[in-house]
């Protein structure tokens, strides 16, 4: 007990508890050391709601109480709202609407939802959106939780609520035919959730587990609070690592002492550069070769960003090593600063990388990382014959990912002296292999494995925290807990690269035949996934419309800002804004109907993708072609849903300062990365015919583990609760390079697809011998049964039974793996409708609707769950999400609260159509959905506000004086 | 004009509605006599969780916790009880005597309400904020006041301007005129999410859509 700790007696789910802790202690962690760990921190500014925890049947936010302030009162957490051992009808409810993505925030929707539904049983849509607004998500976009609550209330009234499930209809040869649910036109308006529609033609119809409605795996713990992140693992030896930041933007350490923070009782480790190898890397989580320069250190004497690592502290709680950091004497030179890309590129711009150590760096004088010219065809000969050339320059924010959970690792020595990386990563595989030279250890030596993961979007495709935190563990012996503070987050993790898109495009005859894309990537203080990221950018860019003549040159630009890295979309977002607007305002100034337009230039069904050999990932890629997918389907099914044109026509005739507008965009995507991303899978059929499942996949919260069972349930004709499932993990999965590149469903799909079709042919092989056949290829795996032509069959329990107790035993079991050439992409057509208000600039959204190709949908809910919070998230590029720095290169705004992410009382409506496209290369049919979902809802915005005031909105994001300053010189 | 019970809220008496500086916010908000617009600044942005948290005097003493809720009180010419003398809340803001408040009363009959903002999003914190309580008897504005956030160095304020309206009717053009002057009395400081130009015009336009909206109702 130190001085200021008394013993404080509190309430907690009934439960009288007597701690021992400061009054001024916040709740958040007093409830957390009792091991209350459905209790989260997600900011402890105030601004999340993560933490909310029931006083007296009121949601309170548990890091903005003190302790003592909580004691006489009842304390309710998670932990105390299941009755009798039964779920709460909440907790029911949202695992099964499909309300719990990653689960961060789950706990606190549940309560705070419960508190509501306890004052009001029977409340309206809009009522319980205003109710759970101070608790954000960052996944749902608050679609199926707010259907959830609807549900448990319902239940809880005494009515009985219909099975959750999607509305499946078949796709006619022409789209016009289609059987449009009328609620789909929202022709009331509102914002109440609608169910996911999916429009399948009819020769793919007849699937029994995938396209199915089936309830994520992991739903029930996350419904329940269960410790099952990185950071509810606790050891009773355990340290605390803390980062101590750079204060500086550009700054050379002169001098460090860190004498008297290691004199501090409780400290236990300090690192500086002074004592840790300096071995240069890049901080992506990217399959090997990766691109070139290798330009960060674990902590170095050059400071690039404010928020840089300047040196690491073990101490025996956070607070001594806050403490221990204010005893770290630094001396720094600082040196001047820039944080515009373009201004970096000038002569005389400060020199971010100076040091002597990088290879790789294109022009380091003028802090241009990578300098790539790409072209197909004769651009300029194609721009000198034209009818028409139209231009346009266009910009793109630095967005954060804000996924809700921090980063956060564990480390610790296990039994065998390996060294264990607990870490909210998505690439446990590349993390590994990445961690083993910066600390010395062999590759052998080390375990990565990921708990359930509370959102990462990209940002935990980074290796941030697993080298220092594995570094302390060296030192010290001693497990030790690193998590970054959501300041952190944004200033020293990573986020979306801005970029500056100038795009030309050549007309003649009504086609485009020729497009000219120069971009300038800002990927901040290090060059981590600049090049593929911009690559990337540039290849879906340009196959959009698919120029026979095309161009494309990039520059990837140091700044004094955080890195850039991975973040869903990556660079194909901002690309496709550039492109997407300037063929917008090509069709306005040809006077031709814009929808016309892009259906005269778009690519085809069959049609070879033209940049996809020039523009691999960070390298030459592979010949592909679009093999499935029309982009006529979508979009007339869109224009029917919502009436677009002939608002189109009426909105432009407005004249009041409230005017509506609508606009929509074209967008597509990959599926992997061709020829570089790699994913395995291992079946084991077990005695009572249940199967494991085990695959290096990483579930970030999607529902990625159950849809890949549900494709190996089709495959083997059993129901997805079949299988036990176990991913990623590097000691007891194969290999999977992880989530990131929109690869899970595609490329971990067939890998899990190929396994089970191995372990189908020796359950069929077995049941042959069995039942005396010689034929096993005509044997049929169906209902949990391996039925003959003529009827016989045996159970999947009778063939585990059989093969490993009494019959040529053997184990059945199968791994494979599987990489492609072909990264099909995904299509979708965006509809947005907005109503500005011209006095002030501000725009309101009032819907989206996206209709998606992503071949076959394995499993709508979470499908749609995918399409809502992608579009919350282009909803956020688009008008709010940026960090914003001032002169000196510091953030303005690093907490989540001025940054602003989505919350639930202002989300449009939020629609999700699916039309079914048999991709022949993908599992059964599908490709990817995860990233399509962001591309394009910031272009269709800024169409739909051209709509409204007929000025275009060419940089985001959308800032009400941005777009009032272009009303009052238009 | 007082609150009997110290552990009670509020209480309605001679047409004024009364707050116990130590009610919480939520209880003021459900308590059923705000109006509309006042309501509204405790929601959107201002969450529930907050509204718990908050005690109305912590919001006097910080009326950055509560912004638009500060300047809905000084639109309303709440008046606050301190030392047995009612004296205008906006007098008291200014000095350092918050502590000893006893109650806040805020008119509530015949009250015209309106308020106006922008900001990124619809519950994003607003850049600039207006709201408006005028009170009328017989066709003739009997008190005005309009409060402003985001356009002061401080985070609240009153806009002396539309005072100017008592003593003739409520009609668009009166509105216009002393819309116009507040852009010209308000002291903005800029950031990332709005100039001083575009915060000065912007106190002109929401004041006059507050206003505007007061008119509305009248009608
Ligand atoms: S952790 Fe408490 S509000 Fe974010
Ligand atoms: S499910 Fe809400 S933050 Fe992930």
């Amino acid at each position: 007990m130190t001085l200021d700790t008394k013993t404080i007696t509190l309430n907690i789910n009934d439960q009288e508890m007597k701690v021992n802790a400061s009054p001024r202690a916040r709740l958040l962690d007093v409830l957390r050391d009792l091991n209350f760990m459905s209790v989260k921190q997600g900011c402890g500014t105030g601004d999340c709601g993560v933490c909310t925890v029931l006083l007296d049947g009121k949601p309170v936010r548990s890091c903005m109480t003190k302790v003592e302030q909580a004691a006489g009162h009842a304390i309710t957490t998670l932990e105390g709202i299941q009755q009798g051992g039964a779920l709460h009808p909440l907790q029911q409810a949202f695992i099964e609407t499909g309300a719990i993505q990653c689960g961060f925030c789950t706990p606190a929707q549940l309560l705070t939802a419960k508190a509501f539904l306890d004052q009001n049983p029977n409340p309206g849509e809009t009522e319980i959106r205003e109710a759970l607004s101070g608790v954000l998500c960052r996944c749902t976009a608050y679609v199926r939780v707010v259907e959830g609550v609807q549900r448990a209330a319902a239940v809880m009234r005494g009515e009985s609520v219909p099975p959750v499930d999607h509305i499946a209809k078949i796709m006619p040869e022409d789209a016009n035919q289609i059987d449009l649910p009328e609620a789909f036109r929202r022709p009331d308006g509102g914002t109440n959730p609608l169910p996911p529609l999916v429009y399948t033609p009819q020769e793919m119809t007849g699937m029994r587990v995938v396209g199915k409605p089936i309830v994520k795996f992991d739903a029930a713990k996350l419904a329940k609070g269960r410790p099952v992140f990185a950071g509810d693992l606790k050891f009773p030896d355990m340290l605390h690592g803390v980062l101590m930041t750079s204060p500086h933007a550009h700054a050379r350490i002169k001098s460090i002492d860190a004498s008297k923070a290691e004199a501090l009782p409780g400290v236990h480790a300090v690192l500086t550069y002074e004592n840790v190898k300096r071995v240069k890397h890049s901080s992506g989580g990217q399959s090997p070769p990766k691109p070139l320069p290798y330009d960060q250190v674990v902590l170095d004497d050059k400071l690039r960003f404010a928020g840089d690592r300047v040196a690491v502290v073990a101490a025996e709680s956070v607070e001594i090593a806050n403490e221990a950091i204010r005893l770290i004497e630094v001396e720094y030179e600082v040196l001047p600063v820039v944080v515009d890309a373009e201004k970096a590129m000038l002569d005389g711009a400060p020199v971010i990388h100076d040091e002597e150590d990088t290879e790789g760096i294109y022009d380091a004088a003028h802090n241009i990382v990578h300098h790539i010219e790409k072209e197909i065809g004769d651009v300029d000969g194609a721009f000198a014959a034209a009818d028409h050339v139209f231009e346009g320059t266009y910009r793109t924010p630095k967005q954060q990912h804000a996924h809700l959970e921090p980063h956060v690792c564990l480390t610790w020595w296990d039994e065998d002296d390996r060294l264990v990386i607990r870490s909210s990563t998505q690439v446990p595989f590349h993390i590994r292999r990445m961690v083993a030279p910066l600390i010395g250890l062999p590759v052998q030596r080390i375990r990565v494995y990921k708990p359930r993961l509370g959102g990462g979007f990209g940002n935990k495709q980074e290796m941030t925290l697993e080298d220092m935190c594995s570094l302390l563990t060296l030192r010290t012996g001693r497990p030790v807990l690193m998590e970054y503070t959501r300041k952190q987050e944004f200033t020293s993790s990573r986020s979306r690269h801005p970029n500056v898109i100038r795009c030309r495009i050549a007309v003649k005859d009504g086609k485009v035949t020729a497009t000219d894309i120069y971009t300038i990537g800002d990927t901040g203080a290090h060059g981590t996934q600049g090049l593929t990221v911009q690559m990337a950018g540039g290849l879906r860019g340009l196959t959009l419309y698919n120029s026979p003549n095309a161009r494309y040159v990039t520059d990837v630009v140091y700044t004094n800002k955080p890195p850039s890295a991975a973040f869903r979309g990556y660079g194909a977002m901002q690309v496709q804004f550039g492109v997407e607007v300037l063929m917008e305002e090509a069709a306005e100034a040809l006077g031709v109907d814009v929808v016309d337009f892009k259906r005269a230039n778009w690519i085809r069904k069959g049609d070879p993708m033209r940049m996809a050999v020039a523009l691999g990932e960070g390298r030459e890629g592979f010949a592909q072609t679009l093999d499935s997918g029309d982009y006529g389907q979508l979009l007339d099914i869109g224009i029917k849903a919502t009436n677009f044109e002939a608002k189109h026509t009426q909105y432009r005739q407005q004249t009041g300062s409230i005017r509506k507008g609508i606009g929509f965009s074209v967008t597509m995507h990959g599926s992997g990365v061709a020829g570089l991303d790699m994913a395995a899978a291992t079946i084991k059929l077990n005695d009572g015919g249940f199967f494991n499942l085990a695959m290096g996949a990483v579930d970030c919260g999607t529902g990625s583990d159950t849809i890949l069972a549900q494709i190996a349930g089709e495959v083997l004709g059993v129901p997805a609760e079949d299988f036990v499932v176990y991913s990623s993990d590097t000691d007891h999965t194969p290999f999977d390079k992880g989530a990131y590149a929109s690869s899970t469903t595609y490329i971990s799909g067939n890998a899990v697809r190929k396994t089970a079709m191995r372990v189908a042919d020796q359950v069929r092989e077995h049941a042959a011998a069995m039942l005396g056949l010689d034929d096993p290829a005509s044997l049929v795996l169906q209902d949990r049964k391996v039925i003959a032509p003529d009827g016989q069959s045996v159970t999947m329990a009778e063939v585990a039974m059989s093969s490993l107790h009494q019959m040529n035993q053997h184990q059945i079991i199968a791994s494979e793996s599987h990489m492609s050439y072909q990264c099909p992409p995904p299509l979708a057509a965006q509809f947005a409708e907005v109503e500005v208000n011209t006095e002030t600039g501000q725009v309101t959204v009032e819907r989206l609707l996206m209709v998606a190709d992503c071949g076959r949908v394995i499993n709508p809910i979470t499908a749609a769950g995918q399409v809502e919070g992608g579009m919350s998230q282009a909803w956020g590029f688009a008008l709010c999400e940026d960090m914003v720095y001032d002169e000196s290169g510091r953030q303005v705004n690093t907490r989540l609260g001025p940054y602003h992410i989505m919350k639930s009382n202002e989300a449009p409506s939020l629609d999700a159509i699916f039309v079914e496209n048999d991709e022949p290369h993908g599992p059964l049919g599908a490709k990817s959905v995860g990233e399509l979902v962001t591309d394009g809802g910031a272009p269709a915005i800024v169409s739909a506000i051209y709509n409204a005031t007929g000025v275009w909105a060419r940089d985001l994001p959308c800032y009400p004086e941005y777009l009032w300053r272009m009303l009052q010189n238009k | 004009m007082h609150v009997e019970d110290q552990k009670q809220t509020s209480a309605k008496s001679d047409g004024f509605y009364c707050m116990n500086p130590e009610a919480d916010l939520d209880s003021i908000y459900r308590s059923g006599s705000l109006s509309d617009v006042l309501r509204h600044t405790l929601e959107g942005a201002f969450s529930w969780q907050r509204r718990n948290e908050t005690t109305l005097e912590r919001t006097l003493n910080m009326p950055g916790l509560a912004p638009q809720w500060v300047a809905g009180l000084l639109a309303g010419g709440a008046m606050a009880h301190v030392e047995g003398k009612a004296i205008p809340l906006v007098e008291v803001l200014r000095t350092a005597t918050k502590q000893s408040i006893k109650e806040v009363c805020l008119p509530i009959e015949g009250m015209l309400w309106g308020q106006a903002q922008v900001a990124r999003t619809p519950v994003d914190e607003p850049i600039v904020f207006a709201i408006a309580a005028v009170k009328m008897r017989q066709g003739v504005v009997l008190q005005a006041q309009a409060a402003l956030t985001g356009v002061w160095p401080s985070s609240v304020g009153l806009a002396n301007a539309v005072a100017a309206l008592a003593g003739g009717p409520l009609t668009p053009e009166r509105i216009s005129e002393v819309s116009a002057q507040v852009a010209e009395e308000v002291a903005p400081k800029e950031n990332y999410l709005g100039s001083v130009e575009y915060r000065r015009a912007m106190a002109s336009v929401l004041t006059r859509q507050a206003l505007q909206m007061c008119l509305d109702g009248m009608e």
